[in-house]
């Protein structure tokens, strides 16, 4: 399953309330068909046409999917591939990794 | 004395040794100064970008200028990320979390919501600034360090053990196996 996310979405995702936005809309549905899938599929999500990013968008759409309990971080690491070819969007396939790994669970209140 | 025998392989064989070392040598020497100056001009984006950021976040001028900066400064500065990371070599893990914390702490939360008004005056944030000035100054050292490193024996030896790793993958992959 693949999603381009500088042509299908936003060609300069920034800010938290467009990260929750691509999170709930775009992400948290097709991970929830992946999940109930009994296949080793994973999602393609291709940063290449994305002009510039925020890093509170950033974090926000990935670093919420552990934050808010949506899916672990195991799960996420596995079967979400985020892709680049060049080097300055590398740079931000590296960061949004680093957002999951260091994602904590929010504690319910 | 014939001519042939002047010019036998035993007398070219020390010769096209020494000139194939000394174009090896010189060759090698070229892209360490490339390297060296490709982080040069890295700390140089640096320098711009936290002084674009401190900018930004220290002045409760209209900020969609200063913004923009700081987003040009960024996007040069990671142009040549993976370059750059793999020169760090042994700091690489260090370069990487300073980068990435450069960049939360200069274009995270209030940089640029596409909601907000773009010529909002704000308040200024000084603990934003002194993040900046700290992380950007840790970054810039460890660059003059690398920099520094990239001429020792220690990284010459790894640099050789990488591309011939590199010529290695590449007969094995696109030479025996097409």
């Amino acid at each position: 399953m693949k999603y381009d996310l500088g042509n299908q979405f936003d060609v300069y995702p920034m800010g938290r309330p467009l990260g929750a936005q691509f999170r709930e809309m775009v992400l948290v549905p097709m991970l929830r068909q992946i999940e109930r899938s009994n296949t080793t599929e994973k999602l393609e999500i291709s940063f290449e046409s994305c002009r510039s990013f925020g890093s509170s968008f950033l974090e926000e759409a990935f670093g919420g999917l552990v934050r808010k309990g949506l899916f672990s971080k195991a799960f996420l690491l596995d079967r979400l591939n985020i892709t680049a070819v060049s080097s300055s969007k590398i740079f931000f396939v590296k960061m949004t990794l680093d957002y999951i790994r260091n994602s904590k669970p929010e504690r319910l209140s | 004395m014939n001519i042939g025998e002047s010019f036998s392989q035993e007398a070219l064989t020390p010769f096209a040794l020494g000139f194939l070392s000394a174009y090896v040598f010189l060759k090698y020497r070229a892209h360490i100064s490339e390297r060296g100056a490709q982080i040069s001009d890295h700390i140089k984006d640096i320098e711009k970008l936290s002084v674009a950021a401190v900018e930004l976040w220290a002045s409760d001028e209209d900020k969609y200028q200063l913004a923009t900066e700081v987003q040009l400064h960024h996007t040069l500065s990671v142009q040549f990320f993976e370059d750059i990371r793999f020169a760090c070599h042994k700091r690489r893990l260090e370069y990487e979390r300073l980068m990435f914390d450069l960049f939360r702490v200069t274009a995270s939360d209030e940089f640029i919501d596409q909601n907000a008004c773009i010529s909002e005056k704000k308040t200024p944030n000084s603990e934003r600034v002194q993040e900046i000035i700290d992380v950007s100054s840790s970054l810039i050292t460890l660059l003059r360090k690398v920099r520094a490193d990239i001429s020792s024996l220690e990284y010459l030896a790894w640099d050789t053990w990488r591309w011939l790793s590199l010529v290695g993958n590449f007969i094995k992959k696109d030479l025996l196996n097409p």
